[in-house]
């Protein structure tokens, strides 16, 4: 019978294994995950487990879920080597044959050596149902959170402090940057802090803990917070294939449609996908589920359907931050949609005379006419750099 | 015929169900998913719709 082991039980893992039964897929199919627990989606730990609300949210299946569709689950089982010769994975349980593995491994916070010490004297970092938790404690109890880094994350956790009540600093780069979006197409993220009472600092700072809290140096006065979190990036797990495979932190490379070596596939945030580099949903949920859906009909051996167009959200201060497509660090902005006061709120990405991608900051109607021009070489609006 | 069950709370306004399916899904104006028809062929468009949104907001029950 043929096996399909997959390594890592979260949005990328449980899709594909879905995906594999909904086509079909009769054979034997075993599930691990590092962790221990249910399997669980990451984008509302960010958001509304935060705040303390809908924590079931997060659930991706229950046990009666992955018993309907077939799945040896092993929870808290990693995987440590990969054979790609005699096709078998070590894990801490043993040898485990495959004729087919499937990498969904995903990716872990970054934390750079100059930044090391916080973590060991309690900055928060966020990426598991575990640390939401710690961070949603520090929500209710403390007066003040400092943020280091002003990407998606960092602005999430910002957008949740302020919400809970806290006075909220944000540790950001002068150049704003969240996700796919940079430049013009990243310029509404500051004023948007601020407006909503972000203390936001672009000078280089350093951060220790002191008696009475946390202090940043830098500008006219010190900060200082009861707590901080750190959310500078995501390097993908992927060390555990650096004997047999090539790894960089950007993960494990594949081509176009996942494709590693023989018998050997990678997906969501894990996989270096030749040619993904600038599509809004890298290292999104969407991409995620997109890949595994592709591979599982791989695997299969299905036809494949029409790829889905790239997409990105997140949320900040009640408002969502869309885009679509590709934002390349050469896409030049067209503005597609200002709001009352006249600020740009909606842009369409122009590369090489094509539109190529989408934009939006709380403008569901400026995102869909945006989006509606991808693939136009007629752009008809104004431009500004 | 398929049994849809949309959430209009956890919808994100992806449209990606809109752009898979779109004789079966629809927005509204600030982007929140509408079911366009009570009647939901299973076909394989649908199906792939359901699963491609980022929300996890279609569920199709079998
Ligand atoms: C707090 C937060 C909020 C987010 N919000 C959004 C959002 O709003 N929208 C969006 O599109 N994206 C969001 N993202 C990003 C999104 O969650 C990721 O793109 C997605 O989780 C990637 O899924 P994945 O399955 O590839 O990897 P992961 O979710 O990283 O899962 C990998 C799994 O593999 C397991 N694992 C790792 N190594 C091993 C091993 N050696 N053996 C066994 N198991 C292993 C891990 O325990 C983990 O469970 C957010 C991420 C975080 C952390
Ligand atoms: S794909 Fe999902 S999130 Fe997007 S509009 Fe449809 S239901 Fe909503």
């Amino acid at each position: 019978m043929t096996r399909v082991v997959v390594v890592g039980a979260s949005v990328a893992g449980v899709t594909l294994v879905q995906g594999l039964r909904e086509l079909g897929f009769a054979g034997e199919i075993v599930l691990l995950d590092a962790e221990s627990g249910r399997p669980y989606q990451r984008p509302p730990l960010s958001k509304e487990i935060l705040l303390g609300t809908s924590p079931e949210r997060a659930d991706l299946v229950d046990e009666a879920g992955l018993e309907s569709i077939g799945v040896d689950f092993r929870p808290g089982e990693t995987a440590e080597r990969i054979d790609v010769a005699d096709r078998r994975l070590l894990t801490a349980r043993g040898k485990l044959p495959y004729d087919h593995v499937v990498i969904a491994s995903g990716a872990a916070p970054t934390v750079p050596a100059e930044l090391r010490h916080l973590v060991d004297d309690g900055a928060h970092l966020l990426r598991t149902r575990r640390d939401a938790a710690a961070l949603a404690a520090v929500l209710r109890s403390e007066r003040s959170l400092m943020v280091i880094g002003g990407g998606v994350l960092g602005s999430e956790i910002c957008s949740a402090a302020v919400s809970a009540g806290l006075r909220t600093i944000l540790l950001a780069r002068p150049t704003p940057a969240i996700g796919p979006l940079h430049g013009v197409f990243a310029a509404p993220l500051i004023p948007l802090h601020r407006a909503h009472g972000v203390e936001v600092r672009t000078e280089p700072a350093r951060v220790d803990r002191s008696a009475g809290g946390w202090t940043a140096d830098g500008g006219d006065h010190p900060a200082l917070a009861d707590a901080v979190a750190l959310a500078v990036g995501v390097d993908a797990t992927a060390c555990w294939l650096a004997n047999a495979l090539p790894t960089t932190v950007d993960g494990v490379r594949c081509d176009t449609s996942g494709r590693v070596a023989p018998g050997v596939w990678a997906v969501g945030d894990v996989a270096d996908r030749a040619g993904g580099r600038y599509d809004v949903s890298r290292r999104t949920q969407s991409a995620a589920i997109a890949q595994a859906r592709e591979v599982a009909r791989r695997i299969v051996g299905a036809p494949q359907q029409r790829t889905a167009v790239p997409y990105f959200w997140t949320d900040l201060h009640g408002i969502r931050v869309q885009a679509a497509g590709r934002i390349p660090p050469s896409a030049e902005a067209h503005v597609v949609e200002r709001d009352d006061a006249g600020t740009p709120v909606a842009f369409a990405a122009v590369d090489r005379g094509r539109c190529v991608g989408a934009a939006a900051w709380g403008s569901a109607r400026g995102f869909r006419r945006a989006r509606a021009m991808l693939g136009d070489t007629t752009i008809p609006q104004e431009v500004s750099r | 015929m398929l049994q849809i069950d949309v959430d209009a709370d956890s919808c994100v306004g992806a449209g990606q169900c809109t752009l898979t399916a779109p004789d079966v899904f629809d927005q509204d104006d600030s982007g929140i998913v509408m079911l366009l028809t009570d009647d939901v062929p299973d076909t394989s468009e649908v199906r792939e719709a359901a699963a491609l949104c980022p929300a996890r907001a279609i569920k199709i029950r079998e």
